[in-house]
C-alpha cells in the first residue's frame, strides 16, 4: 500500500490552492470539486512522476486514474507492479 | 552535457538559410501589404522538406526529432524575412505532431504523407470568443448521433484556417463551463457539409498568415475521425501546446537572430560625429542585450526540445521560453528601429514588419501574461 501523506499534502497545497479547506477523503472527486484543473493535471503527472518514479503514458491519461486519491494511488501501484514485473 | 551541434544539424541550418533567402524573399513587403499567402513559397518549403520534418518516415516524412527540428525552423526565421510563412509552417507541423501522437493507424495513414508533402494544409481549431487560454469555457458542442457526432459552434482567429483542407476541432460534451474530461478532439475535412467559415481577418502583422473564424453548424462527423480517446481532448491540448511553444519559440530565435545581425552590420557601417554609432554605449547596450537574450533563448529552447525527445513533459520550460523569447524578440525589433533611426521607421528597411510581426509572438499560444501565471502556478503559488 502506498503511503499517500506526499500525495495528500501536494493535492492540498499546490493543487487545490484555498479551494478545499476541509479533510480530502480518499474517494472524494477531485474534478467535481475542481481542484484538478486543466493545468493541475500536468503538475499532478509531473508530481507523481518525479516522487514514485513512475511513467504515465497517454494511455494512463483518462479522468477514472485522477478522479480521487484512491484512484490515483491504485494506478501507481499498478504503473509500480509493471516496472517490476 | 553537449552543447555541440552535429555535422548534419550544421549542414542542414547552411542549406536551409541559403534556400531561405535565394527562393523566399522576393515580394515579402508586398504580400505583407495585400495580406496575401504566398502559396509557391508553402510549395517550395514542402519540397525541401520543412513539412515533413517531425513526420516518421513510414508516412513520408523525414522523421526528425524536435531537437534537429527547432534547429531547422531556427534557420528557416533567421533566413526567411516572411514571419507568416514561417507561422503557417509551424502551425502544420504542430498538425502534424498531434495527428502523430493521437491518430489511428488509418488517421495517420490518410492524411499524413499528405501534409508532410504540403498538398494538404491543416489547421488547429480551438480559440473562440469568450475562451482563449480558459479553454474549458468553449462553447463548440459535439452530440453523438448515430455511427458519428454532431459538432456545433464558431472558433476565432484560426490559423491557416482559410486555407485550411484538414481541421483538428476541440469540442466539449457538455453544457456550461466544462471539467477537463469534457473535451474531445475531432478531425474535419473543409467539405463537411455544416461547415463554412468568415472572410480572412485583417491583422497589424503576420499578415501572409491566414485567420478566420469557423462556423460549425451541426456538422457530421464519423466516429473515425475522433482523435483520440473520448474526453481526451484537454490532454492532447497540454501535450500539443508544449509542441507548439518550442517551435514558435524557434521561429523567434531565428527572426531575433536576424535583427541583430543587420542591427550590427549598421551600426559597424553608419556614421556619426566622425565615428560608428556602435560605439556609443546607448547603442551597444541595445546590441548587448539582444546577443544575451538570443544567447540564453537558445538555451532554454534545446532544453525544451531536448525533454520533449526524452518523451519528458515539457510545461514549465515550454512557457518560460515561449514568454522569453516572444517578449525578446518584440524588445530587439524596437531597439533595432531605434537603432535605424528615421530609417529604421520607413517599410522599405522591413523592420517594422519584425516588430509588427512580434506583438503577436507575444498574444498567441498564450499571452507573456498567461505564461507568467503558468511559472507561478507551476512553483505552487
Amino acid at each position: 500500500m502506498l503511503d499517500d501523506t506526499k500525495l495528500v499534502d501536494f493535492i492540498k497545497t499546490d493543487l487545490a490552492r484555498g479551494k478545499f479547506t476541509g479533510k480530502l477523503g480518499s474517494a472524494d472527486d477531485l474534478i467535481e470539486s475542481e481542484i484538478l484543473d486543466s493545468l493541475g493535471i500536468m503538475k499532478l503527472i509531473l508530481f507523481l512522476e518525479n516522487n514514485y518514479a513512475v511513467k504515465i503514458s497517454d494511455d494512463d491519461l483518462t479522468l477514472e486514474n485522477f478522479s480521487s486519491i484512491m484512484s490515483i494511488n491504485s494506478l501507481i501501484e499498478k504503473k509500480k507492479d509493471l516496472q517490476e514485473g | 552535457m553537449d552543447f555541440s551541434l552535429s555535422d548534419t544539424q550544421m549542414l542542414q541550418w547552411e542549406s536551409i538559410v541559403d534556400f531561405s533567402r535565394r527562393e523566399l524573399n522576393e515580394n515579402v513587403r508586398e504580400n505583407d501589404q495585400l495580406g496575401c499567402f504566398p502559396k509557391d513559397n508553402w510549395k517550395k518549403c514542402a519540397d525541401m522538406g520543412l513539412l515533413s520534418l517531425l513526420t516518421p518516415e513510414r508516412y513520408g516524412g523525414l522523421g526528425e526529432d524536435l531537437a534537429s527540428t527547432v534547429h531547422s525552423i531556427r534557420a528557416l526565421s533567421y533566413g526567411c524575412e516572411d514571419s507568416g510563412l514561417v507561422h503557417a509552417i509551424v502551425t502544420q507541423l504542430c498538425c502534424i505532431v498531434i495527428l502523430n501522437l493521437y491518430g489511428t493507424e488509418a488517421q495517420k495513414q490518410q492524411y499524413l504523407g499528405k501534409l508532410a508533402a504540403g498538398e494538404l494544409i491543416a489547421a488547429q481549431s480551438i480559440t473562440e470568443p469568450d475562451a482563449g487560454s480558459d479553454v474549458l469555457s468553449m462553447r463548440t458542442r459535439v452530440e453523438e448521433d448515430g455511427a458519428g457526432f454532431l459538432l456545433s459552434g464558431g472558433k476565432v482567429f484560426i490559423s491557416n484556417g482559410p486555407l485550411a483542407d484538414l481541421i483538428i476541432v476541440f469540442a466539449k460534451c457538455s453544457a456550461g463551463k466544462s471539467s477537463f474530461g469534457d473535451i474531445s478532439c475531432f478531425l474535419v475535412e473543409k467539405d463537411a457539409g455544416g461547415y463554412s467559415m468568415g472572410k480572412p481577418l485583417q491583422k497589424m502583422g503576420l499578415r501572409t498568415l491566414q485567420n478566420c473564424e469557423m462556423f460549425f453548424d451541426s456538422v457530421c462527423v464519423p466516429a473515425q475521425q475522433m482523435l483520440g480517446k473520448p474526453g481526451h481532448g484537454m490532454f492532447i491540448f497540454n501535450e500539443a501546446i508544449e509542441w507548439e511553444r518550442a517551435l514558435m519559440t524557434a521561429s523567434h530565435l531565428g527572426t531575433l537572430e536576424r535583427v541583430l545581425e543587420k542591427s550590427v552590420d549598421y551600426v559597424k557601417t553608419r556614421k556619426q560625429f566622425g565615428q560608428e554609432i556602435g560605439k556609443n554605449q546607448s547603442i551597444s547596450n541595445k546590441i548587448g542585450t539582444m546577443k544575451v537574450n538570443l544567447e540564453l533563448g537558445k538555451l532554454i529552447l534545446y532544453k525544451m526540445a531536448w525533454l520533449k525527445d526524452q518523451g519528458k513533459r515539457a510545461t514549465l520550460e515550454a512557457s518560460l521560453g515561449k514568454l522569453f523569447v516572444s517578449e525578446s524578440l518584440k524588445s530587439a525589433c524596437m531597439d533595432a528601429i531605434q537603432i535605424h533611426g528615421g530609417y529604421g521607421y520607413m517599410q522599405e528597411c522591413d523592420l517594422e514588419r519584425d516588430l509588427r510581426d512580434s506583438v503577436a509572438a507575444t498574444i498567441y499560444s498564450g499571452t507573456s501574461e498567461m505564461q507568467r501565471n503558468i511559472i507561478a502556478r507551476m512553483l505552487g503559488i
